[in-house]
């Protein structure tokens, strides 16, 4: 990667892992890392972005935009946005397959359903709620059990 | 009062706490007193364009039991996105008096009370309640409708599912629906709630 380039980057803190991409100026994914989150949230994003620059090859000052995002978004500090990860998802979904009008995240906490009008705009959005039965964690616990 | 621009008034945060007097101590001087005061102060927020915070960037209509064990934090995640309630239910319960055939009589104060009690706001049809949201979101130019359900209380929140419903597919307006209770802290989930408030201002943001 050569030192001049510009890119920006996104930190998903999860519920259950924390997620960073790295992306250039041409929308290409060069970088990502992936790990499980501690009780120590805030330096799990660091971690997370730190690992993924490094998979890039990148130094983390060549990193001009930073959104946080997940339930542990507000411990993204170094972030420059921090959106929840409805809205990230909604823009995610449109950008990898264009004309998608719902979005299903199953997270580590919640599963969301997102609907999503003509030019991507969040119509509706609904959750699980206090069910555990609606969480990605009840599924991998029942993965691993069968 | 709310229908100002801005709104001079919180319909839900603040109001809940001008609800004492007309439920402890109505038809008393005091509760009168208070009011007059009150309106005083509202029509000096006017006057002079002062709202509950600095900017009023989304003018909401809120419907439901207020959870009290995260009501400070409830109201901050609200305030955060400079989103006003110009219009609320809960805060009629303790006296719906626009309602023509509601008005409280001083001369006849039991009676007055009784009549009312039977007739309050979740007594009430939800063809009457439907109609009560539709026209305060029409009335006080809201853009949106937050539903607050509560564990604690089925005779209010029973019924807010398809309320949400009936606001998005017949009204057309934007409605989130979150969940807690009235008293019981183990139902306050601070992060969920966050999650779904600060999505559904995002979504209504990315729309304009």
């Amino acid at each position: 990667m050569t030192k001049d380039k510009l890119y920006v980057a996104g930190v998903d803190v999860g519920s259950t892992t924390a997620k960073a991409v790295i992306i250039d100026s041409e929308k290409n994914i060069v970088g990502k890392s992936l790990q499980n989150v501690s009780p120590r949230v805030a330096e799990d994003a660091e971690t997370a972005f730190d690992k993924a620059c490094k998979d890039a090859g990148i130094g983390q000052d060549q990193v001009a935009l930073i959104t946080g995002t997940g339930y542990g978004r507000l411990k993204v500090r170094f972030g420059s946005l921090i959106v929840t990860e409805i809205s990230c998802h909604a823009k995610g979904s449109q950008f990898m397959f264009p004309g998608t009008r719902l979005t299903l995240d199953i997270g580590g906490q919640d599963t969301k359903a997102i609907r999503l009008g003509p030019d991507g705009e969040i119509i509706d959005f609904s959750m699980n709620d206090k069910c555990s039965a609606g969480t990605g964690r009840f599924l991998d616990v029942c993965a691993d059990a069968l | 009062m709310a229908k100002h621009n801005p709104s001079p008034i919180d319909a839900y945060f603040e109001s809940i706490f001008y609800m004492f007097p007309i439920n402890s101590i109505r038809g008393t001087q005091e509760a009168v007193d208070f009011y007059k005061l009150l309106n005083l102060e509202l029509d000096e927020r006017i006057a002079n364009g002062i709202g509950p915070s600095e900017e009023e960037d989304f003018r909401i209509v809120i419907e439901g039991v207020p959870p009290y064990p995260g009501y400070r934090s409830f109201w901050n995640m609200f305030r955060k996105w400079n989103a006003v309630s110009v219009a609320a239910t809960y805060p009629k319960v303790g006296g719906m008096f626009d309602m023509k055939d509601l008005r409280h009589d001083p001369s006849r104060p039991f009676e007055s009370i009784a009549r009312y009690s039977i007739y309050s706001y979740c007594n009430l049809s939800w063809d009457f309640r439907r109609e009560t949201i539709k026209n305060y979101l029409k009335d006080f130019d809201a853009e949106a409708l937050v539903i607050h359900g509560i564990k604690s209380c089925r005779s209010f929140t029973a019924g807010q599912g398809d309320l949400r419903d009936y606001v998005i597919n017949d009204l057309g307006y934007p409605a989130l629906y979150v969940e807690s209770d009235h008293q019981d802290p183990r139902y306050w989930a601070e992060a969920q709630i966050l999650n779904r408030v600060d999505a559904f201002f995002e979504a209504l943001k990315m729309k304009r």
